[in-house]
């Protein structure tokens, strides 16, 4: 019922121009129905004032007449009455003692209809006295007819109503033009405020209306360009980001360079030696470091345990050395690293359960079975992650693999580096309610930086400065 | 008794004619009449009866027939009027020269003097009647005077209020008064009587023979106007006396015309036939008119007053009717009544 009321609810503007429309309809509509009354009262004394002087008038006609029985001049001088006056239907001529003496004139030649006594209601019947010399000689009866009155005031009515019912639609319509020209700019506004609530700034607000809603519109505009500076102001400053890469690892802050498409310089720095790893459109595209260049010093950086990287979007790469598409590149370059700090830096304990983001967690069924990254990767590898299926820890692996875990270690660091795996610490342990205790011997026990976790999937960067 | 007559006569008519009304069929023929309207519906259907000519008659005064009939020619409409019948020849005799008549010389002029009929057959004579005083007794007796003698008596102040006549402009009755004194004392003169007598007249009636039922009824004590129609209310039952004023008195020649342009001539012939024949006239004297007959065959009729018996001027028509713009103009002006209509 709610959801009728708010799918059928008409829009204040509609109701307030409808009542008004309807006020002004009713008072119009009273005011022609009073006036209607007043000229209908005055009509009906005008045609009884009438009546009363043609009964006059034919009075003093008839006074000879009457008196010198020649009544046969009245009839065609009554004839021509009713002639020139169709609201005339009925006069009579009548002597002293009240006997007619002129047949009934009637209006047309119908002469079968009722009696003047029975049209009484639709006419109005008067009588003037023959009166002369100090003595009544007799009367004259005149009926006038009210028909062409009542098809008058019938005529009216139909009018005032036909009006009436254009104008209210007329009024229906105006109204709800009115409420739709007011209510379309307001529902565009309120369109652009949920693309604004959504963290769309980029539609601009396009409300052209010259009234209070176009200053709205304009003043909505003002503060989504303002919120867009803003915001790019915060992207830039994002964009210039910097950090330590023993909190990060280098892919991922490889990925995070990568990610927003930028173009500039990676300046790693470790131990006063220096490299630059030079983005175009987020694409690796050169590097620099001591006297190498492309991916061999891109794959040096691979290998550093520590250090500190800034980006730079200032330095613009001026070569293309590197061609590898981004996951080839990764690929290499973990497999360049053999160094288990390195490693158990990603990969806190052999008890973790790596995950598959591409696997559905319900089913054990590949999301993407055909991804292109399958080829890239080495039988090893390939036999690695196949054993990926969200329940077995690297332990476990190890020992279907009958072989040492930390031999598993660099195959699961490649995995997670191009983002085919994922460690995390606490997926594993909802999952599988599995101590975090490394346990046992492993160089994990003492490598890892204990509530240091780190991560670089590809899709878990973020999307700032995008 | 008077309906009794009546009804003889028309039984009588229509016995004789029965065969014509057979052959005929219903026409329809319109006449308006200067004659009381009972009188003439007489004539009318006593012509239905013998010729099977349907008679539509309309009663009004003279003036107000010829200035309707005026008024037809000026539109040039076709006339919705056939035959005149009744009223002064004064009138006649100016729509003659209008030429508002067909002319037609009746076989039953040969009956008739040439002095009450158009030589051309414009109009032709179908009664005489003469000028009277119609006094109530009853009426003068309260008022402590003596019935009037002549013209003179009616300027009695006494009589302020109590003397009636047609108008002049209206009726031919009242022209024909007015003719009557212009001729017998002169214009000047007699507008001048004419305006002392305003005084004591207290209506101008349209129809001639008004005043006669105001004074049977009581309403006034003396009325002017013809003869016959003072005698037929009399005859009525009306207590009313007839009195010819001793120093003269005019007379008027009843006439009836064919109104030119009629759709219906034959019809209309018939009906001025039927009245200038010694048969119609004699219709006078059958139902207690009191008309004089022109028709020299005819009967009179018993109780007229034959203009022998009295005062009458030679009272010419012709000029009463060259004189009449001029007279109603004096007059209206003298008295500033209006016309009738």
């Amino acid at each position: 019922m709610n959801e009728v009321n708010r799918r059928f609810r008409f829009p204040i503007y509609f109701k307030i121009s409808s009542a008004i429309f309807l006020v002004i309809l009713v008072v119009v509509a009273g005011m022609s129905c009073v006036t209607l009354k007043r000229t209908a009262h005055e009509y009906k004394q005008q045609v009884s004032e009438t009546g009363s002087l043609i009964a006059g008038m034919i009075a003093d006609y008839s006074i000879e007449p009457v008196i010198m029985d020649n009544y046969s001049s009245l009839r065609p001088v009554l004839t021509d009455i009713l002639a020139s006056n169709e609201d005339v239907v009925f006069i009579e001529v009548l002597d002293e003692k009240g006997v007619p003496r002129v047949d009934a004139v009637w209006q047309g030649s119908d002469r079968t209809r009722e009696s003047p006594d029975g049209i009484t209601g639709k006419a109005v019947e008067v009588t003037s006295p023959i009166v002369a010399y100090s003595r009544t000689w007799g009367q004259v009866r005149v009926v006038c007819s009210l028909n062409r009155f009542h098809q008058a005031v019938a005529s009216a009515r139909l009018s005032v109503m036909g009006i009436a019912v254009v104008s209210c639609g007329l009024g229906l319509l105006m109204a709800s033009l009115l409420s739709r020209a007011i209510l379309t700019p307001i529902r565009n506004l309120v369109d652009h405020a949920h693309l604004l609530s959504k963290g769309d700034l980029d539609t601009p607000i396009n409300v052209q209306s010259s009234d209070e809603i176009g200053f709205l519109a304009i003043t909505l505009e003002g503060m989504r360009v303002g919120l867009r500076q803003f915001l790019s102001s915060v992207a830039r400053r994002a964009m210039s980001f910097e950090g330590d890469l023993h909190l990060f690892g280098f892919p991922a802050v490889l990925c995070l360079a990568r990610t927003g498409g930028r173009t500039g310089g990676l300046v790693l720095e470790k131990s006063g030696e220096v490299g630059v790893a030079y983005f175009q459109d987020g694409e690796v595209v050169d590097a620099a470091f001591q006297d190498k260049s492309g991916k061999n010093a891109l794959y040096e950086f691979f290998k550093w345990r520590e250090g500190v990287f800034k980006f730079s979007p200032g330095l613009v790469p001026t070569r293309t050395t590197i061609d590898l598409d981004w996951p080839a590149l990764i690929l290499e370059g973990a497999r360049q690293v053999n160094d288990m700090v390195v490693f158990t830096h990603v990969i806190h304990s052999p008890d973790l359960i790596p995950l598959s983001p591409r696997r559905n967690d319900r089913t054990g069924d590949l999301l993407d079975p055909n991804d292109a990254l399958e080829h890239l990767l080495d039988d090893e590898e390939k036999k690695v992650l196949s054993y990926v299926d969200g329940v077995r820890s690297i332990r476990e692996i190890s020992r279907l693999e009958s072989r040492d875990v930390y031999e598993i270690y660099p195959h699961i660091y490649r995995l997670v580096a191009v983002g085919l795996v994922q460690v995390d610490e606490y997926e594993s342990s909802q999952g599988h309610s599995k101590d975090l205790d490394l346990g046992g011997d492993g160089p994990a026990r003492h490598a890892v930086d204990s509530g240091k976790v780190i991560q670089f999937p590809m899709d878990r960067v973020g999307n700032i400065g995008r | 008794m008077k309906g009794c007559r009546i009804c003889l006569v028309l039984l009588i008519l229509g016995a004789c004619s029965g065969q014509d009304v057979a052959g005929t069929g219903q026409r329809s023929l319109v006449v308006r009449t200067a004659l009381m309207e009972p009188e003439a519906m007489v004539y009318a259907r006593a012509f239905e009866n013998r010729t099977g000519i349907k008679v539509e008659v309309v009663r009004q005064s003279t003036g107000v027939m010829l200035s309707f009939l005026k008024f037809e020619r000026s539109n040039a409409s076709g006339t919705t009027i056939d035959v005149l019948f009744g009223g002064p020849a004064d009138a006649y005799v100016i729509g003659a020269r209008e030429g508002l008549f067909e002319k037609y010389l009746s076989s039953e002029r040969a009956n008739i003097a040439r002095k009450h009929m158009d030589k051309d057959g414009c109009w032709s004579g179908v009664y005489l009647g003469s000028i009277g005083f119609a006094v109530n007794p009853k009426r003068l007796g309260e008022l402590g005077l003596p019935a009037p003698a002549c013209w003179a008596d009616l300027l009695s102040p006494k009589l302020r209020g109590e003397i009636s006549m047609a108008n002049p402009v209206s009726s031919g009755t009242g022209y024909t008064v007015l003719a009557t004194l212009a001729q017998m004392m002169g214009e000047n003169r007699a507008i001048e009587y004419l305006k002392a007598l305003d005084s004591n007249i207290l209506d101008y009636t349209r129809s001639g023979a008004m005043p006669g039922k105001l004074v049977g009824l009581g309403q006034i004590a003396v009325g002017i106007l013809f003869s016959h129609d003072v005698l037929a209310f009399r005859q009525q039952g009306y207590v009313i006396d007839l009195v010819f004023p001793k120093d003269g008195t005019g007379f008027e020649i009843g006439g009836i015309a064919i109104v030119k342009g009629t759709e219906k001539l034959d019809e209309a012939r018939r009906f001025v036939d039927f009245m200038l024949s010694a048969e119609g006239q004699s219709l006078y004297a059958a139902m207690g008119e009191f008309r004089l007959p022109t028709n020299r065959l005819a009967a009179i009729p018993v109780g007229a007053v034959p203009f022998s018996k009295i005062n009458v001027i030679e009272y010419d028509v012709t000029w009463a009717a060259v004189h009449k713009d001029d007279l109603l103009e004096q007059w209206v002006s003298a008295t500033g009544a209006a016309g009738g209509e």
